[in-house]
């Protein structure tokens, strides 16, 4: 009800409504080339090949499309709680962070998502992976657990506003380092690849739960882990932002 | 001549007065970088050869390094400021002629471009050697490669006054921005170097103006086997595109002040 609600006016908006989709396809024929491209010269990105490429990519496209479509408002945090809007979100006896988000919903967003599933099933069908129950519970909890994983950076950047003051450089570099989850993580050693599988979690957004559908056998134990680790990242994400939502209406800014 | 320079100076003391922007950006760059570097060390490995299109591993890094802090150099902010101008200062636009305009646009713009050089290309510099052990040879080609970066400021920043009118017109920033970005970046080699592009692309991206913007003084820059000659076609192909990204943006501009006065913004 509420995405039919902000549909009808967005489609008062409707030239740029239209346009922002066509950008959004555009961004995604850029990222999709790029690979295709790559490939024209190279036989494989660190053991990755093309299609296997493609599923990561289109894995990270449906994992980043909910927490870009339904926590749209968690950009605009940073000027509510400045201007002191935020506080009509805290008076209702509705959950505030369900309230706050579902103000906005970033149907353009879907897009991505669609882009992300034509591409997904046709890498599926060129990497030849059975289509069973088995795979395709993996494929769904997995989704999930990464949609979780990187709704929870959204949260957790955005959540930050309720603490320090200008900090809307933290969700534009949290926002441009998520797309480093289009790579395999293996194309980094030592502590980087610990800050982006623990700290910056992208490694859970597509590179460990793809490689459990992909190639179960060389699967580790953190790809059986990503939807645990996706669920409970989002978790403690909630909970910083409700503390953060909670000291704020305490002060009463 | 003198409140030109008082414009830049402002544009510039503003940016400066709001660093957190350029610390993020200058954070971001160093993190692209870092990515960059192993990324392409884990395309390499598996490849054949140590020189695929003409490139090392070395090559490729310096040079998607390289167009990705030229490409945060010019990103000026152009259209967000066009659009903002437009609609709160249209007063002042109908006093002033629209030559006027465009050349206060530049001004504004050229804080950041010198934001740009300063803060994120010269450190840049500093970076390459640390990581790739190569360094950039530093020699006459340095001389060509400003004027060419100059050049490219140039094209960069009529293509975005083109694209800020038609923002204008449309009234839809977001989407046309960021088609924009998408474009030039793909088809300036900013993604990836223009030499690994397959043939029939390679053919498309000569006749646009994009390649101008980055392929061409990054390749002054690095390429040591480019002859005199080579380096003065190029600069002459970027001369060319200034000239015609110029002309349209005027006749654009011209066509969207007559429809702000009628419209009143």
């Amino acid at each position: 009800m509420i995405i039919a609600q902000d549909l009808k006016s967005k489609m008062s908006y409707r030239a740029d409504f239209f346009i922002s989709c066509i950008g959004m396809l555009f961004v995604n024929i850029s990222g999709y080339l790029s690979v295709w491209i790559i490939f024209q010269n190279f036989s494989s990105i660190d053991g990755w090949d093309y299609y296997e490429m493609l599923f990561l990519y289109a894995f990270f496209l449906i994992a980043i499309t909910p927490g870009q479509c339904l926590l749209d408002n968690n950009w605009n945090l940073k000027e509510h709680i400045y201007s002191g809007e935020f506080i009509k979100y805290c008076v209702k006896p509705i959950n505030i962070f369900f309230y706050y988000n579902s103000e906005l919903c970033d149907v353009k967003g879907i897009v991505q998502g669609i882009i992300g599933v034509i591409l997904l099933c046709y890498s599926w069908v060129k990497l030849a992976i059975p289509i069973t129950i088995l795979s395709l519970l993996k494929a769904i909890i997995g989704l999930l657990g990464a949609s979780l994983c990187m709704m929870g950076i959204l949260n957790f950047s955005a959540a930050t506003s309720f603490y320090i003051m200008k900090s809307s450089i933290i969700m534009r570099l949290a926002f441009q380092f998520k797309d480093y989850a289009k790579y395999p993580i293996t194309i980094f050693n030592g502590i980087i690849r610990f800050i982006f599988t623990f700290i910056f979690p992208v490694a859970f957004i597509s590179y460990y739960p793809s490689l459990f559908i992909i190639n179960p056998e060389s699967a580790s134990f953190l790809s059986y882990v990503s939807p645990i680790f996706g669920g409970g990242f989002f978790y403690l994400s909630y909970k910083f932002w409700m503390n953060g939502a909670k000291t704020y209406s305490g002060t009463g800014t | 001549m003198k409140k030109y320079r008082a414009l830049i100076k402002a544009s510039l003391m503003e940016i400066l007065a709001f660093p957190l922007s350029t610390i993020a950006t200058f954070f971001g760059n160093i993190v692209f970088f870092i990515f960059t570097y192993y990324l392409w060390h884990g395309i390499y490995n598996y490849s054949n050869s140590d020189v695929v299109s003409g490139l090392t591993c070395n090559d490729t890094i310096i040079y998607l390094a390289l167009a990705n802090v030229i490409n945060v150099l010019l990103d000026a902010s152009i259209i967000y400021h066009m659009e903002h101008d437009i609609r709160t200062g249209k007063i002042i636009i109908n006093v002033l002629r629209p030559l006027d305009f465009q050349l206060i646009t530049f001004f504004y713009a050229s804080g950041y471009y010198i934001r740009g050089f300063v803060l994120f290309l010269l450190p840049t510099f500093l970076l390459i050697p640390l990581f790739t052990k190569t360094t950039i040879l530093l020699g006459i080609n340095c001389l060509y490669f400003l004027i060419s970066l100059i050049f490219s400021i140039l094209i960069s920043f009529f293509i975005d006054f083109i694209v800020g009118t038609i923002c204008i017109f449309t009234q839809s920033t977001w989407g046309i921005n960021i088609m924009k970005q998408v474009i030039v970046s793909f088809l300036s080699g900013a993604v990836l170097p223009l030499t690994f592009f397959p043939e029939k692309l390679r053919i498309i991206v000569e006749f646009l103006p994009f390649q101008a913007m980055f392929h061409i003084p990054i390749s002054i820059l690095t390429n040591s086997s480019l002859l005199f000659d080579d380096i003065i076609k190029m600069l002459g192909c970027q001369v060319l595109w200034i000239v015609i990204t110029f002309v349209i943006s005027k006749r654009f501009w011209k066509f969207s002040s007559r429809y702000i006065a009628i419209n009143g913004g």
